[in-house]
């Protein structure tokens, strides 16, 4: 480990030398040209030494100035803050202050001189769209950067090439106007004229030379900085599928430009974008360093990372590190840690529930994998919640995704009436979600995250479109299904789905079902009366203590279709006059215009699957 | 090549010379080999209290949060008070190295384990604000000793290598340098958590 540092230290100032080489050959050329060398040189020199100060002492800031982003607290961002701590623990660096870059484009980046002074920069859309595994392999691949000493280099290599690039292009302006009668003290006869042709092929070579070598060294940092991270995180699939998510994201990163686009842990322009340069891109490509990623599997080290590379043919031919350094790491073994027995093969669906991942949430999963022989009843999801309703006897109920009619307190056995209730708009930050809207939460119906709203495909599973109740929408227990096909009543096989992920969880809204109560009365039941339900505007409070029941939803078996429902050309359903309950077979009517999938029963309160929807 | 002072000196005073000049850069060598071993096993140590500093800090958590889901999840009253019987255990032993501080911490760990894997069966709960925070931060005080672990284990097996290394390990043994020890929690009982179906 030591010893790539060592390494990339001595490359760094051979090819600050390289570079600083070619910006002397061009400073002379184009002096000669205008007849006047040591001017020439002199102002290459000056300009460049201006610039490699500025960027030394001010580079980190300029470059998050340039990113627009914002520092944060631990209590703005306690789970942000935790990832980063988890690896500046098994790295063994110092803990690098951490900002925010407001844009929904999911990327990272790191920068600083020394791992003293590093900054790591996320932007939000990071935050929302991936789960904290993947989060902390995103993380991990930064401080790979700060750790190898990437940032200081690739900005180093960066002053260099735009001062290269700077006076080529001053030269070659220069010429040009010049040549239509400017006044230019150029050495007469054929002396000239070979040093005005000389001064021009570097004018137009030196550039594109200096910027493909900074590509080309750009894209080795990228695999090393692969290989770091797991060797942070012993979990490869983690910054894989982060890696494959930010790749499948659509967003445009507006803050990144060609000048950062470097620092990114992911190219930010994208091909589709017109800036996008096919010449060389500073990343290698995504598809590769996802597939190193899951090939590996004999251990975490470089050396292990090295031959997976090898072994696919990606990436350079040479090995990223010297031979001595492979074999350095060889000694030690690393095992790679287990994926939790579910993740093999599952799909990328929404985000998981924060908390549940990390090497404890695995190993806890594991264990109710093991314990879980039946299904659970599935609750309204483990979706962090955006605001809370502050019950009398004190006791705050989380409000559940979705669009629920009533919910019970669970201490006090108070029905609360949602879509009239106020809101208790938590306090501050204190709440610690890393959720974007928390700080604006609670208030009334929030808008959505920007991230989140935007995406017609909805990834953040939970946050249906949010539709005004004032409006009297009869389809008030109507939340669009997050994602096609999910079975949301259905019993998850055991031991397929251990993880509190439960994505499949946000799709079916409801009410709040406390499993454990002392009033789990049988309701009483009241054949044949038909009870007056309009679903929607307020029911009030229902009568007697049906509503702490928990059962499973009642759910028509496939392909009948007890309700009686039809479904018109539209695909619309069409409801009987009259529905009974399955569970304590009460009669109540429809209400008019409900063209929903699910309500609860208004004597018993148990939720009702009337179909599903595909 | 014996030319100009050289030429003055005896061979024996000129062996003498070289002999004292090659003994001086083996000292030299013997010292920065030495000092590699010295920073080394300082990081070792430094690995270990990182480790110290995150168990205290799981400590510290717990009670908090039984205090918090207490009041809901009553019936899971022996899981509560298996986590407070290990938590007692691991404060009695703390501060007294590695040895005597894996087996109850990693009762503990076990304990905290089948916890979450109860909490499963309380959606609600789990989305209630406080005790997601308070989730959050033992899922991430786990982590941090699992990694604290990881990094001291990675700085043990550098250490212990460095000073098995040929010919390094002359050094070690003339000043006394011995491996370390690893620090490896021995996975958590398969025992299955008795879930109530409600």
């Amino acid at each position: 480990m030591w010893e790539a540092i060592r390494r990339n230290k001595r490359h760094s100032l051979l090819l600050v030398a390289l570079l600083t080489g070619l910006l002397a050959a061009v400073g002379v050329s184009v002096g000669a040209a205008w007849g006047a060398a040591d001017i020439g040189l002199a102002a290459a020199f000056g300009l460049s030494l201006v610039l490699a100060l500025t960027t030394w002492y001010g580079g980190d800031r300029i470059v998050l100035w340039a990113s627009d982003c914002r520092e944060v607290s631990r209590d703005e961002a306690p789970q942000l803050f935790n990832v980063v701590e988890e690896m500046s623990i098994a790295s063994g660096l110092p803990m690098p202050k951490i900002c925010i870059i407001e844009d929904s484009a999911p990327n990272a980046f790191a920068t600083g001189r020394t791992p003293k002074s590093a900054t790591v920069a996320v932007t939000r859309g990071l935050l929302d769209k991936l789960s904290r595994d993947e989060l902390q392999g995103v993380i991990a691949h930064e401080m790979g950067h700060i750790r190898n000493r990437d940032t200081l280099y690739l900005t180093l290599v960066g002053v260099l090439v735009g001062t290269l690039v700077l006076i080529c292009d001053l030269y070659l302006r220069a010429t040009w106007h010049g040549a239509h009668g400017g006044r230019r003290r150029v050495r007469a006869g054929p002396a000239g004229a070979v040093l005005v042709l000389v001064a021009l092929v570097l004018a137009i070579v030196a550039p594109i030379l200096a910027r493909l070598l900074h590509l080309a060294v750009s894209r080795r940092r990228e695999y090393l900085a692969d290989a770091t991270a797991v060797e942070f995180t012993r979990y490869p699939e983690g910054l894989a599928s982060a890696l494959e998510k930010i790749a499948e994201d659509r967003e445009v990163l507006e803050v990144a430009n060609r000048a950062t686009a470097h620092l990114y842990i992911v190219n930010p322009i994208k091909p589709t974008e017109e800036r996008y340069s096919a010449l060389g891109s500073t990343h290698p490509p995504i598809r590769e360093r996802i597939a190193i990623l899951r090939a590996m599997s004999t251990g975490a080290t470089l050396r292990d990372y090295e031959e997976t590379r090898m072994a696919l043919g990606a990436g350079p031919r040479r090995p990223l590190a010297s031979a001595r350094a492979l074999a350095e790491s060889a000694g030690k073994r690393l095992p790679l840690r287990e994926a939790p027995p579910a993740a093999k093969g599952r799909p990328l669906q929404g985000p998981d529930p924060k908390g549940a991942q990390g090497q404890f949430g695995r190993m806890a999963a594991a264990m109710a994998a093991s314990a879980a022989q039946v299904p659970r009843t599935p609750g309204p999801g483990e979706h962090p919640t955006e605001g809370s309703l502050v019950c009398e006897c004190g006791s705050r109920i989380p409000r559940p995704p979705g669009r629920p009619g009533i919910v019970e307190c669970m201490k006090c056995g108070k029905l609360h009436d949602l879509r009239r209730a106020i809101h208790a708009a938590p306090p501050g930050a204190a709440e610690g979600q890393t959720h974007a809207e928390a700080p604006g939460a609670g208030a009334g119906c929030p808008p959505p995250a920007a991230g989140s709203a935007l995406e017609p495909h909805a990834t953040r599973a939970g946050h249906p479109p949010r539709r005004d109740s004032s409006r009297g929408r009869t389809a008030v227990f109507e939340a669009k299904p997050p994602a096609a096909g999910v079975q949301a009543p259905a019993p998850e096989p055991p031991a397929g789905r251990v993880e509190p992920v439960s994505a499949a969880a946000p799709g079916r809204e409801g009410q709040d079902r406390p499993s454990a109560s002392e009033k789990a009365e049988p309701p009483i039941l009241q054949e044949r009366k038909m009870l007056k339900v309009d679903w929607a505007k307020s029911v009030g409070p229902v009568r007697g203590p049906t509503a702490t029941v928990s059962r499973p939803p009642a759910v028509p078996p496939a392909g009948q279709n007890p309700f009686g429902i039809r479904f018109d050309a539209r695909g619309e359903p069409i409801y009987p006059a009259e529905l009974v309950c399955p569970h304590c077979a009460a009669h109540f009517p429809t209400p008019e215009g409900f063209k929903g999938s699910r309500g609860p029963c208004p004597s018993c309160g148990a939720m009702i699957v009337f179909f599903e929807r595909t | 090549m014996l030319c100009g002072p050289l030429a003055a000196l005896s061979p024996g005073l000129i062996a003498l010379i070289a002999i004292c000049g090659f003994a001086f850069l083996v000292l030299v060598w013997f010292v920065a080999v030495r000092n590699g071993f010295v920073t080394r096993r300082m990081q070792v140590k430094n690995g270990w209290a990182q480790i110290d500093v995150q168990l205290k800090r799981r400590h510290d958590l717990i009670p908090n949060l039984v205090e918090s889901v207490k009041g809901y999840m009553g019936f899971e009253k022996e899981v509560l008070e298996n986590i407070t019987r290990a938590r007692s255990e691991a404060m009695k032993v703390s501060g007294q190295g590695a040895a005597a501080q894996v087996g109850p911490e990693a009762a503990l760990t076990a304990a905290l384990g089948r916890f979450y894997a109860v909490m499963e069966n309380y959606p609600d709960l789990k989305s209630n604000v406080n005790v997601g925070q308070l989730m959050e931060e033992l899922t991430a005080t786990e982590n941090r000793i699992a990694f604290a672990r990881q990094h001291y284990n990675d700085e043990v097996m550098r250490y212990n290598t460095s000073i098995q290394l040929f010919p390094a390990s002359i050094v070690a043994n003339i000043c006394g340098f011995t491996a370390e020890a690893f620090f490896e929690i021995q996975a958590p009982e398969r025992e299955v958590p008795k879930v109530s179906l409600r």
